[in-house]
């Protein structure tokens, strides 16, 4: 039996995760946040109230959240499907677990069932200690990755309660220390990592003499310009960390000759409002189309970001539409070029590649995504060295990496390890049996996180993006 | 006819059909009324009619407890639990609720034999492995919850109150059939006197009753799940660059 099977055989172990504690957010993040959005600081009396109120007013106007709290069987399909259950076998860890905490509170509450028979009929009252021990502790340790709902025959998908449960934290004054910072970041420069624009000039000066010194190509890489056709918003951490695969888009850019422009307001593509609230995520959405609205763009091309693509994909036409302009992931912009033949490659040049392809959560399961980075990685490698991973850790039921939904912070990076544990078994399988060197994921967390658990479960492989590949086999001629 | 039998015989039966009818609509109007973001789970549905497709492969074939090896087991039980009760009720509703030419139920009866029991059969060992593995399997025996058990032990109740009642106690089905349609029509006539019917018809009825207000709605909600339904059109996002 191989070690990804293996790990199925779990025994539940109850307050197994209960020491894996975000830290709460800080009063200066949360002075920028509510410039933007109301946040409210309530006393411990308070809290409880306060949690309640939002949670009414967030079933009654969420179908998703109403019907997620009443149809649950408990029939346990979905406990084994969460990479956080499988790491660390705290049943509140599993998605019927978590989800159950805030139903214990939903039927106490709101149900006629909880409010006469209370513990009998599954409720629990809501005290301050429930809020941290139990809300605060448990629905931070969910990336929203939203595996388990592929598997629940309802289709109920943890990431709206997990959504709701902190949106009503909020109200109640709790959020985490990362997620709020992120945000204020956002708020106050421009993009998560807070890289003010005289940075951002630099970066991308260095950046073209790179590309002069590694490609003898001479590109063009422009910042804020007044008017152009398509906006290019990358997650911020490729113009810091990820340097390659910044490299791949602005290659294809420039092979391409099309109107272009990066924008120093709108320098992040990533939405961590996804993790927070819907009128954070809308709120940081509208940079972005403000930016595209100021420079008449046509065209708003994501980078390389799994959440943000969601926050896109699902959510931009819904929380700020109508818009005015069409938008596309860069997976599928460049399909599209290699498809109309604008784009040619010598796969040699990445012959010593053997590579495998981590599909992010929310391409896979909230962005039909799947096929095109496939498509890509097949023109750029030389044949046959690309390898899928087995069936269960791939496209819809791909993986979490461990980092997503907000949790990418190092307090609770053991938790972010042991969550990481399903997808590192499925890569460590391919590289043994098939030499893969090479796991390629387009998604600037999984770029931060992955390279971590790898190493943490000793797995021999380079982490990086699908545009890095790009960029060495494009051929300029 | 003794108080008790008056008023399970007589009276419940019609508050339990307005608690039930009443609930369900209330219930599933209060789902409708909700607005709903579009958060489809992809892949599948990229129309109506995939979105459609879809639902009705999870509620005929409980299709996504076959995505795991883990689930079979549950998916066999399940499964079998959930038709073996379809094909009760349906048999309920066609024998009392539509009429047939004479002799329709006794060729039936003929042709299959005591066959039909095999259903009942069958509902009550999916019912009791899905019983026995809230208690046995430890992780499942964690997230379970009081109301969990009751369910199972009232349609357990109901079926095997209704399997004695028919081969056991023999009771008179023909007098049964004119019983309900008397209750139909507003003018009951006492119930059969045997305590297998009485019993059965009973836990029906307190099931109707709670029907509306467990997580027995699953049935309604199923046809409604958000991330089931949800398709995108193709709005402001494209695949292909122009």
């Amino acid at each position: 039996m191989s070690e990804f099977d293996e790990m199925f055989k779990t025994s539940p172990k109850p307050g197994n995760a209960a020491k894996y504690v975000c830290h709460k957010a800080l009063q200066k993040d949360i002075d920028v946040l509510k410039t933007k959005v109301p946040f409210p600081e309530p006393s411990d009396e308070e809290k409880v109230g306060l949690f309640l109120r939002k949670l009414n007013e967030l079933r009654r106007s969420r179908r998703s959240v109403q019907l997620f709290l009443d149809i649950c069987v408990r029939c346990g399909a979905c406990v084994k499907q969460c990479h956080y259950y499988l790491g660390t076998e705290d049943p509140k860890n599993a998605p019927v677990g978590r989800a159950e905490i805030l139903r214990k509170i939903y039927r106490r509450y709101f149900t006629i069932g909880g409010k006469l028979f209370g513990k009998l009929a599954g409720a629990e009252d809501l005290t301050p200690e429930y809020l941290e021990k139990e809300l605060y502790t448990y629905f931070y340790q969910c990336t929203e990755c939203r595996r388990c709902s592929v598997f629940c025959p309802y289709g109920i998908d943890t990431a709206e309660i997990t959504m709701a449960a902190r949106e009503a934290l909020e109200e109640a004054g709790l959020a985490t220390k990362y997620i709020t910072e992120v945000i204020a970041k956002v708020h106050t420069i421009g993009n998560n990592l807070g890289i003010p624009k005289p940075a951002l000039e630099n970066t991308l000066e260095f950046v073209k003499d790179d590309i002069k010194d590694m490609y003898g190509v001479d590109v063009e890489i422009p910042l804020d310009k007044e008017k152009a056709d398509i906006l290019f918003v990358a997650p911020s951490a490729d113009f810091f960390t990820n340097v390659d695969t910044l490299i791949g888009y602005i290659l294809v850019l420039n092979k391409l000759g099309l109107d272009w422009t990066f924008s120093s307001y709108a320098s992040e593509i990533a939405n961590f409002g996804l993790f927070f609230s819907y009128r954070e995520m809308e709120a940081i959405a509208a940079r972005i189309i403000r930016v595209a609205r100021q420079i008449g763009a046509k065209w708003v091309i994501a980078g390389e970001c799994g959440h943000a693509w969601r926050a896109a994909r699902q959510f931009w036409e819904q929380l700020n539409g109508p818009l005015p302009f069409k938008f596309m992931n860069v997976g599928e912009f460049t399909a599209s070029m290699i498809r109309k033949g604008r784009l040619k490659f010598d796969p040699s040049k990445n012959a010593d590649v053997k590579a495998t392809l981590h599909d992010p959560c929310n391409y896979a399961r909230a962005g039909n995504l799947v096929d095109e980075y496939r498509f890509i990685l097949k023109h750029v490698l030389p044949e046959g060295n690309f390898i899928d991973m087995r069936e269960d850790a791939i496209k819809v039921k791909t993986f979490c990496c461990g980092g997503g939904g907000g949790l990418l912070t190092d307090e609770i990076m053991e938790l972010r390890m042991l969550g990481g544990k399903p997808k590192a078994m499925a890569v460590k399988e391919v590289v043994e049996k098939h030499g893969v060197n090479y796991l390629a994921a387009p998604c600037a967390i999984d770029k931060a996180q992955l390279p971590l658990v790898m190493k943490h479960w000793n797995v021999p492989v380079q982490v990086g993006g699908v545009h890095d590949l790009v960029a060495k086999a494009l051929k300029w001629e | 006819m003794g108080a008790i039998t008056t008023f399970i015989g007589v009276y419940l039966p019609y508050i339990a059909v307005l608690v039930l009818v009443v609930g369900f609509i209330w219930r599933i109007v209060k789902w409708w009324n909700t607005p709903s973001y579009n958060i489809a789970v992809f892949p599948g549905q990229t129309s109506l009619a995939q979105g459609l497709i879809r639902v009705l492969s999870e509620v005929i074939f409980f299709r996504s407890l076959l995505n795991f090896k883990g689930n079979y087991t549950l998916w066999l039980g399940g499964w079998l639990f959930h038709v073996g009760l379809f094909l009760t009720i349906s048999g309920h509703i066609f024998k009392f609720f539509v009429p047939m030419p004479p002799g329709f139920y006794a060729s039936v009866r003929a042709a299959i034999g005591d066959a039909i029991i095999l259903v009942g059969i069958v509902i009550t060992i999916t019912g009791l492995y899905l019983l026995l593995r809230r208690i046995v399997n430890p992780e499942i025996r964690m997230i379970s919850i009081v109301p969990d058990y009751i369910v199972l032990l009232l349609i357990l109740g109901i079926v095997i109150s209704g399997i004695w009642m028919t081969e056991v106690s023999r009771v008179d089905v023909a007098y049964v059939k004119y019983y309900i349609q008397s209750l139909m029509s507003f003018s009951p006539v006492p119930p059969p006197d045997n305590a297998a019917f009485l019993t059965h018809f009973f836990l029906v009825q307190l099931l109707a009753m709670y029907f509306p207000f467990s997580k027995l709605m699953h049935a309604g909600g199923i046809f409604m799940s958000p991330t089931r339904w949800h398709y995108f059109p193709e709005g402001a996002h494209r695949k292909e660059f122009e």
